[in-house]
């Protein structure tokens, strides 16, 4: 029978959420924006000659420019819709990347960083959704290997940069300061502020608060990720002792020394916008709360043993690669499986009976 | 009486759209002037016909023929004249061969049907009887044969006989509207089912966003004196998934396939298949006509209609004024109902609405994000999102050591998904790979183990 068609025939369901990945991925970098402009600020203004350095903006714009120009000429290459590259995805790594620097690094350290992030991150693994790991921190561990010194020296003081003179007279980070046992102290406001020195968004613990309480709320995070990261980073902290810490930093009460622990260095931005990607983290809740635990027991391994002050983007990266093994092993219950157990045992017990 | 809201793990809050067709009450449309009724409208072996072009048949007259047990007869719809059996549209986009039939509009029952009989001194086996022979099956749209359904094996003894009312397909209101208008009958076909099947405890299950059809039962039953539980569930889709149903209520998990409701002594039958029950018993009456929901934005007139098995769409269409933006026909709900390209297809007896949508969204599939919201609302415990990837590598056996066949294609992930991935349309062709290649190995396996017991034999 020819017929002429009428309709439009297409596979259920027939309605679709409002649900899409160019909303999530801009919800995100409106939920990074604040913790970035505070970087921006602290890193930028001078209160004492009262005048702004753009430099962290720079940066900032730089790695988004980078990341985003990346993206669409890999795209291109790979014959994949060119469009993508403004999904919001590839602002989000360029943005995460500008916030694991310094402010005071080299402008080739942003290019590069950022492009290594898109190009071998996550374009070379087949784009969005196909990278093992968390495309700015390959970016950041990869610039970190190529320009040590300003990676990991080249610190500013907050309202008080000093960018001319950062590669002789540099700063210490808390944790940097803690670990190489300087009598610079931090209070516990600055920390939770983010009046310290150290990456250019990673040290407002506040404003990554408020955007991480955001992703949770509009589901956009799973909450165990960063209450899982934190506290077990925090606890094991307090477990293992600095080998020689300074005198402040003895001197802290019980309670400061965990605040010191959570609000310095990349945790707050780790837990909640790192370990919390959805696409290199594990796909069920059981299996993202592993992964945190990971993190989190890595970090403070790192922090206290290993030869760095900080342990976040290596923790991440490291459990990044246990994601498929995690998924393998974290599998959802399958509905009316325990049914079909409890019948085979039956059947077994009848027959050997 | 406490209210309980019940329900089971995963499942998704789409927009309801019941208002559309909520407040129609069941409107009788006039029958056609050629019905086409399919030989096969049940899962199942098809049926052969029993009548030839040029004969006469009567209202209710068996024209097909089951040819197996899993198997449902088919009556005609209206009496009149065969004019000849060609295949039609079926609602899988094939065809079938159907009866068309000439109504002459004289309604002429055929013998020994619509007569009154007592219900209350039908034994279990007349009961059983009268269901097979007036070709019951399950009206929520699965067609499942219904007297298979109630003749469990002895060793599956039924306890639980639930009444599904729940009706959580967004838009669709036959139930619903059956439930408000037809109660006490729906109640008698209750018992009637629930005792074919000697169950103990008899639940009639309706989602909680029907608070007057649960109020109508709970004082029908009450003024009925009968021992049955009126209980609200949760609004949630798939709430009326048989496996889902049972787990709210019960705390079983049904096994999965090829296990059934009857393995954890529980047997579900819709509010429809219900009705249709009292009917067959009470009055001897075939399931010759349903209530079709006819919504959606895409017609003017909203309506819930009962009308006859082999109406065509398109008079149904034309009845509630399809508009001119109009781009997709589905059959069933929005979730799992199947998109049609003619409306050509007739009413057949799982028909329980017909969706006209205007806008048709076809969104772009995106790579997977692995965003885990397919993981959170998946009723079966399966990862989707590898289900979609494996498919879309054409990766079967990946697909086939996920579970795929578990799934019940209900429709929940690829609703959420921010990728807008066709997770169902991969399941749905893992499946038909799958399956025939499974039934395949089943039967060379068979055929060894036949072929050694013969040989064992022989040296014996």
């Amino acid at each position: 029978m020819e017929q002429e068609q009428k309709f439009i025939v297409s596979s259920s369901p027939h309605i679709r959420d409002v649900e899409s990945i160019p909303k999530i991925m801009w919800t995100v970098v409106l939920f990074l924006a604040p913790a970035a402009v505070a970087g921006c600020y602290f890193f930028g203004w001078d209160r004492f000659n009262r005048t702004f350095s753009f430099r962290p903006v720079l940066v900032v714009l730089g790695a988004i420019l980078v990341a985003v120009a990346t993206e669409a000429a890999m795209l291109h290459l790979r014959k994949q819709p060119l469009r993508r590259a403004l999904d919001g995805s590839a602002v989000i790594t360029g943005l995460l990347f500008a916030m694991v620097v310094s402010p005071a690094v080299p402008w080739y350290v942003v290019v590069f960083g950022s492009f290594i992030a898109i190009a071998v991150g996550k374009q070379l693994f087949g784009g969005l959704g196909h990278n093992i790991w968390n495309p700015a921190l390959v970016g950041r561990a990869f610039v970190t290997l190529a320009w040590a010194e300003p990676m990991t020296r080249w610190w500013v003081e907050p309202l008080n940069p000093a960018y001319a003179t950062v590669q002789a007279a540099s700063a210490a980070t808390p944790l940097s300061a803690v670990s190489l046992s300087k009598e610079v102290s931090f209070s516990i406001k600055n920390l939770f502020w983010g009046y310290v020195p150290g990456c250019l968004g990673e040290t407002s613990a506040i404003m990554l608060l408020l955007g991480g309480i955001f992703l949770i709320i509009f589901k956009y995070a799973d909450w165990r990720v960063p209450l899982t990261y934190i506290a077990s980073t925090v606890l094991l902290c307090m477990a293992i002792p600095y080998k020689n810490a300074p005198q402040w930093f003895k001197s802290l009460p019980w309670y400061e020394e965990m605040a010191f622990y959570a609000f310095s260095g990349g945790l707050f931005l780790g837990a909640f916008f790192m370990a919390t990607d959805m696409v290199t983290s594990p796909i069920t809740p059981k299996g993202r709360f592993i992964f945190a635990l990971g993190c989190g027991i890595l970090t403070a391994l790192i922090r206290k043993l290993g030869g760095y002050p900080e342990g976040v983007c290596y923790s991440i990266l490291i459990m990044n690669t246990c994601v498929p093994l995690i998924d393998r092993f974290t599998k959802p219950a399958r509905f009316g499986l325990s049914t079909l157990k409890a019948q085979r045992q039956k059947q077994s017990q009848a027959k050997a009976a | 009486m406490a209210i309980s809201v019940k329900s089971f793990k995963g499942g998704v809050h789409p927009p309801e759209k019941k208002e559309l067709s909520a407040n129609s009450s069941i409107e009788v449309m006039p029958p056609p002037k050629v019905v086409r009724i399919p030989l096969q409208q049940h899962l199942g072996a098809p049926t052969n016909p029993i009548v030839k072009p040029g004969s006469t048949v009567k209202k209710g007259e068996k024209i097909g023929e089951p040819t197996g047990f899993v198997s449902s007869p088919v009556h005609s719809s209206v009496s009149g004249k065969v004019l000849e059996i060609i295949p039609v549209p079926n609602i899988f986009g094939a065809e079938v061969p159907a009866v068309v039939i000439e109504n002459d509009f004289n309604e002429t029952w055929a013998d020994g049907v619509n007569v009154e009989r007592d219900i209350n001194a039908m034994s279990t086996e007349e009961i059983k009887s009268a269901v097979k022979e007036c070709g019951l099956v399950g009206m929520g749209g699965a067609t499942f044969p219904t007297h298979v359904k109630i003749s469990p094996p002895p060793n599956k003894p039924i306890d639980t006989f639930i009444a599904n009312g729940v009706e959580c397909e967004p838009y669709l209101t036959s139930d619903y509207r059956l439930m408000l208008e037809k109660p006490d009958e729906i109640l008698e076909g209750v018992k009637l089912l629930a005792r074919a099947v000697n169950a103990k405890r008899i639940v009639v299950a309706i989602e909680a966003n029907k608070p007057d059809a649960v109020k109508l039962m709970r004082e029908r039953v009450a003024s009925k004196n009968l021992n049955f539980e009126v209980i609200q569930l949760k609004v949630k889709y798939p709430q009326g998934a048989e496996k889902q149903l049972i787990k709210a209520l019960t705390g079983r998990e049904v096994p999965p396939p090829p296990g059934l409701p009857m393995d954890v002594g529980c047997l579900v039958q819709n509010v429809g298949t219900c009705y249709a029950a009292y009917q067959a018993c009470k009055s001897n009456i075939p399931l010759i006509e349903r209530v079709v929901t006819v919504t959606g934005e895409g017609v003017e007139t909203p309506k819930n209609l009962l009308c006859r098995i082999g109406t065509p769409l398109k008079e149904l269409l034309a009845l509630c004024r399809i508009k001119p933006s109009a781009r997709k026909l589905i059959l069933g709900g929005p979730m799992m109902g199947l998109a049609q390209w003619t409306d050509e297809v007739p009413v057949i007896k799982g028909t329980s609405g017909v969706l006209v949508l205007e806008e048709v969204e076809t969104p772009e599939q995106g790579p997977c994000i692995r965003c885990g919201r397919c993981v959170d609302v998946c009723i079966i415990g399966l990862v989707p999102s590898a289900i979609s990837i494996a498919g879309e590598a054409q990766d079967w056996d990946t697909a086939e050591r996920e579970n795929v066949l578990d799934c019940i294609e209900c429709g929940c992930c690829t609703y959420v998904c921010p990728a807008k991935r066709q997770i169902v349309q991969y399941v749905k062709q893992a499946k038909a790979v799958i399956m025939p290649r499974k039934a395949a190995e089943a039967k060379k396996k068979a055929e060894e183990e036949k072929k050694k017991a013969e040989e064992a034999s022989k040296k014996q």
